[in-house]
């Protein structure tokens, strides 16, 4: 195997007859030498926590997890925030998740919202005082997660998993993290002062 | 040399290609285009072994063996008996055959293990050339478009061209008409697992008032539902299929050209329940052990599946020539575009326009000269030259590059009689070249590789005594790295994993023996088939750490490297009658092994078929009140545990226990007026209902195999008896 220099491949002249004559029936005939653009038709690249303080307004805390440039290119994460809470105080918080590779940036939360009966965000906390509870309901009654109240216990430091499941005909009172295809899985680092 | 390849090359839709089919081949030595069978003719080809998976291993009984590799070959009514399956099912359990299976829709066939890049179909004589790469890409032929399917074991290089290390199928339509009037045939099919329907219909003539000229026009439909196991339905496993050709031809005994077109159309559901986001889903799904949202059956296919159209079109030509030589040469066009979608998009308007997640299209031309003489009496010759242009191209998601690729390789092959003895050998050089495109943030990045190399085999033929006869072949292949190989970057949806290309990876090259025996009384008849292959540089996917972090989660991550594999293996067949009274009964019993390392890791390479076994006893009596061919028969498949699989740790779970399965077969022909007969066959698969997952479905992970079916097929002659075609 040797990297050729020249330009030795000869064009493909009748490559423009075959498409004419309709043989390259669906993305017609594209240029070779121009690959398309990524054209992901739909991703998350951010995911972001607002919260604020219920009782001290200008307590506004919040968190964002960035991947470069959407799913599945070995992503690099390029923002990662760490959470920043007060012990014993409780929040109410906004989970927004956006397409940055769009733009203007898409706001993949309000898509979710839209079809919350088959969207149920899941929030794990591991080695810290943190409990969530959902603050909204989809059209049959069932929490969606975009919003939440959470309460900080102890000071200490520790993850939130945060897990966005796709749950088309599977959502019920019973379905769990596990039921359904995951859309976003990430961990914020979080600590309690 | 290598120029005068590359001026082949450069003519490009110019060029011809050759008919690489052994038919043709073993036509050149009658110096006859005549057609060996014809569509009317139910095959009278003399089988050596006559299997209960409906295998006929042909013994080339018209014409002296013209090859001294191990191949076997379906046709005839032990090919009816498997119309309706694809591709890859259809040939499974031919010696040497196995099937990697991703869910129930898709199957690619495997020869001694090796499957996609690592095998060629030759399909009317002409490479196929799809996307190949992905054990999701199952080959884009239509079965019922086969008189006859052969699979030659081993590496083939030297007749096929590059790429065939384990071995080449051969799909072979039937020859056009000769005899003046119009006839034809309709295959049906129906089965119960899935509640699949197929029709099949073939016309062809040869009018009168067009001397030497043929016509046929051939089509298919298919329609399937939702697959089941023993305890639940296969959400989204439905299958639509609609298929066309049409051959148009002129041949005198010394000249000729023939016109063929065939569009073969697919849409395939994949299993919901196969559908992960990640890998916590896939762990998830491991650990349920049945699917989740299971509803009822439906024929109604939504995302995510695969749309697949595949466009053939080829000019073929021959001409008789002095020392009982005949020149083919032929020209052909495919085109190949496949669609997959995903899950629905969140947003209504992107969601609306329906458009798919990832495309790819692929345009080959292909032209091959061959030609075929006897420099004397007791010598066969063959020379020719092959060329190739590719072009591929993608939209949406990006995992492979665009690329231009050129090949071109010439062969010479020479084969000598004896009384007792032929020997055989050829040579070929191949050279390649390839050119990728691919966009890096934004900015085109091109490479350019170049690949020469050379093909080599040597073989012979013992006849020893009446029946009985040995091969043995040596020979030598290599493959190229493909491009997914060399270049992909991201996350392979069918495979979970983010997996990367090596651009500095070197072709594969095969060392391979096999030494084929065939013993044939009046009473058995048995084949046993023995090989060793050494492939150097084997390429494959190795586990790197950490996994990649996406927003997704973690990804197990795997790169592309090369080590020397080794593999051996046998395939063992026998039939025997041991009662004749009221009819044949006959024992059917088949083995078939395989090992294959990693000689650097030591480990074994993954998705290798476990061993198996086939007993079974076929009851044949060729005629009851009016009926004939009538059979009946019984059959026990025993696959082990495939024991010899990589570390757990190198796959998502251990490979499932073993399974023993029963199925049944009957049928028998039903006479139509003097010469033509409706054929009615019946099978039943899996009677007991047995709960299994095969070692080589990719889908093992998230449900069970297939449960009970139940096939009907029936084979109607549209022949008038007065036009009947049939000899």
């Amino acid at each position: 195997m040797s990297p050729f220099r020249t330009h030795l491949a000869p064009t493909l002249p009748w490559l423009a007859v075959f498409c004419l004559l309709g043989l390259s029936p669906i993305s017609g005939c594209t240029d070779v030498s121009n690959p398309a653009e990524s054209n992901e038709s739909e991703v998350f690249t951010t995911v972001k926590l607002v919260l604020e303080n219920n009782a001290d307004s200008t307590d506004n805390p919040e968190a964002t997890l960035k991947f470069k440039d959407g799913f599945g290119h070995g992503d690099a994460l390029e923002k990662n925030d760490t959470l920043k809470l007060k012990a014993g105080a409780s929040y109410s918080a906004e989970l927004i998740l956006l397409n940055e590779s769009a733009s203007p940036a898409d706001v993949m939360s309000e898509e979710v919202k839209e079809e919350g009966i088959d969207h149920q965000v899941f929030y794990l906390p591991a080695g810290i005082a943190l409990t969530v509870a959902y603050a909204d309901k989809d059209a049959t009654n069932h929490p969606i997660g975009l919003l939440t109240e959470l309460t900080a216990g102890s000071a200490g430091t520790g993850t939130l998993k945060v897990t966005l499941k796709h749950q088309p005909g599977l959502k019920s009172h019973t379905s769990t993290v596990a039921t359904g295809e995951t859309d976003v899985e990430v961990s914020f680092h979080v600590t309690i002062q | 040399m290598k120029w005068l390849l590359w001026t082949l090359v450069a003519l490009a839709p110019l060029r011809v290609t050759a008919e690489t089919s052994p038919k043709k081949w073993a036509e050149s030595l009658v110096d006859n285009p005549a057609p060996t069978d014809s569509l009317s003719d139910s095959a009278t080809v003399d089988p050596v072994l006559d299997m209960a998976d409906q295998t006929v291993m042909s013994q080339h009984s018209r014409h002296a063996p013209v090859t001294s590799q191990s191949e076997s070959s379906l046709q005839g009514k032990a090919l009816d008996r498997r119309r309706g399956l694809s591709l890859g099912d259809a040939m499974q359990a031919m010696p040497g055959v196995t099937v990697v299976h991703t869910g129930s829709t898709l199957a690619k066939p495997a020869i001694r293990g090796l499957n996609g890049n690592r095998i060629v179909i030759l399909n009317n004589g002409v490479r196929q050339e799809g996307q190949q790469w992905g054990s999701e890409h199952a080959p884009e032929v239509d079965p019922y478009l086969a008189s006859k399917l052969t699979v030659i074991q081993g590496a083939s290089s030297v007749r096929y061209g590059a790429d065939a290390l384990g071995g080449v199928v051969l799909v072979e339509p039937w020859p056009l008409r000769t005899e003046p009037g119009i006839g034809g045939e309709i295959h049906l099919a129906g089965f119960s697992n899935n509640r699949e329907g197929d029709a099949s219909a073939t016309v062809e003539g040869a009018p009168t008032w067009f001397p030497n000229g043929a016509w046929r026009l051939q089509g298919t439909l298919k329609k399937g539902g939702d697959a089941s196991t023993p305890n639940y339905g296969l959400n989204n496993t439905g299958i639509e299929e609609i298929n066309q050709s049409a051959a148009l031809g002129w041949q005198k005994p010394r000249l000729g050209f023939d016109l063929f077109y065939s569009r073969f159309q697919t849409k395939l559901g994949i299993f919901s329940g196969s559908h992960i986001g990640s890998v916590s889903d896939l762990e998830a799904a491991m650990q349920r052990g049945r699917p989740e949202g299971i509803s009822n059956f439906s024929y109604d296919i939504g995302r995510p599946y695969q749309d697949v159209t595949h466009q053939f079109a080829k000019a073929h030509a021959y001409l008789v020539t002095p020392m009982q030589g005949k020149v083919n040469f032929a020209y052909a066009l495919q085109n190949n575009v496949r669609a997959e979608y995903d899950h629905r998009p969140l947003n209504d308007a992107l969601a609306a326009r329906n458009l798919p997640e990832l495309e790819f299209e692929i345009m080959t031309h292909t032209a091959d000269l061959t030609w075929d003489f006897h420099p004397q009496e007791e010598y066969d010759a063959a020379l020719g030259m092959t060329g190739m242009s590719q072009i591929n191209t993608y939209s949406g998601r990006p995992f492979i590059p665009n690329f231009l690729n050129y090949n071109g390789g010439a062969f010479a092959t020479l084969l000598k009689h004896g009384r007792q003895f032929d020997l055989e050998g050829g040579l070929r050089y191949d050279t390649k070249f390839l050119r990728t495109y691919a966009r890096e943030k934004g900015v085109i990045v091109t490479s350019a590789f170049e690949f020469d190399n050379t093909s080599a085999m040597l073989g012979g033929i013992w006849r020893f005594t009446e029946g009985t006869t040995g091969k043995l072949h040596f020979s030598t292949a290599f493959r190229p790295p493909g491009v997914n190989e060399l270049f992909s970057a991201g996350l392979h949806h069918g495979a979970a994993a983010v997996e990367y290309g090596d651009p500095d990876l070197q072709p594969e090259r095969a060392y391979d023996g096999t030494l084929a025996l065939q013993a044939k009384r009046n009473r058995w008849s048995s084949e046993l088939t023995v090989y060793r292959t050494y492939i150097r540089d084997f390429i494959y996917l190795s586990p790197e750490f950490p996994p990649t972090l996406t927003i997704r989660g973690a990804f197990p991550t795997f790169r592309y490297h090369q080590a020397d594999a080794s593999m051996w293996g046998g395939d063992a067949a026998l039939r025997f009658t041991f009662l004749r009274q009221g009819g044949d009964w006959d024992y059917i019993g088949q083995a078939s092994l395989l090992r294959a390392r990693n000689e650097a890791t030591g480990g074994y390479l993954i998705l290798m078929p476990a061993d198996r076994f086939v007993n079974g006893v076929e009851w044949t009596l060729p005629q009851w009140k009016g009926l004939t061919d009538l059979h009946l028969g019984a059959n026990v498949q025993t696959v082990l545990k495939q024991t010899h699989a990589p570390a757990d740790s190198l796959d998502y779970a251990p490979a499932p226990p073993g399974y023993s399965l029963v199925g049944l077969t009957a049928g028998f022909q039903w006479p139509l007026g003097e010469k033509a007969s409706v054929q009615i066959e019946l099978e039943a698969e899996n009677v007991l209902n047995d709960v299994y997952r095969d070692y080589t479905n990719r889908f093992r992970y998230y449900a069970e195999d297939k449960g009970r079916n139940f096939a009907l097929r029936l084979k109607i002659p549209l022949d008038l008896p007065k036009a009947s075609g049939s000899d």
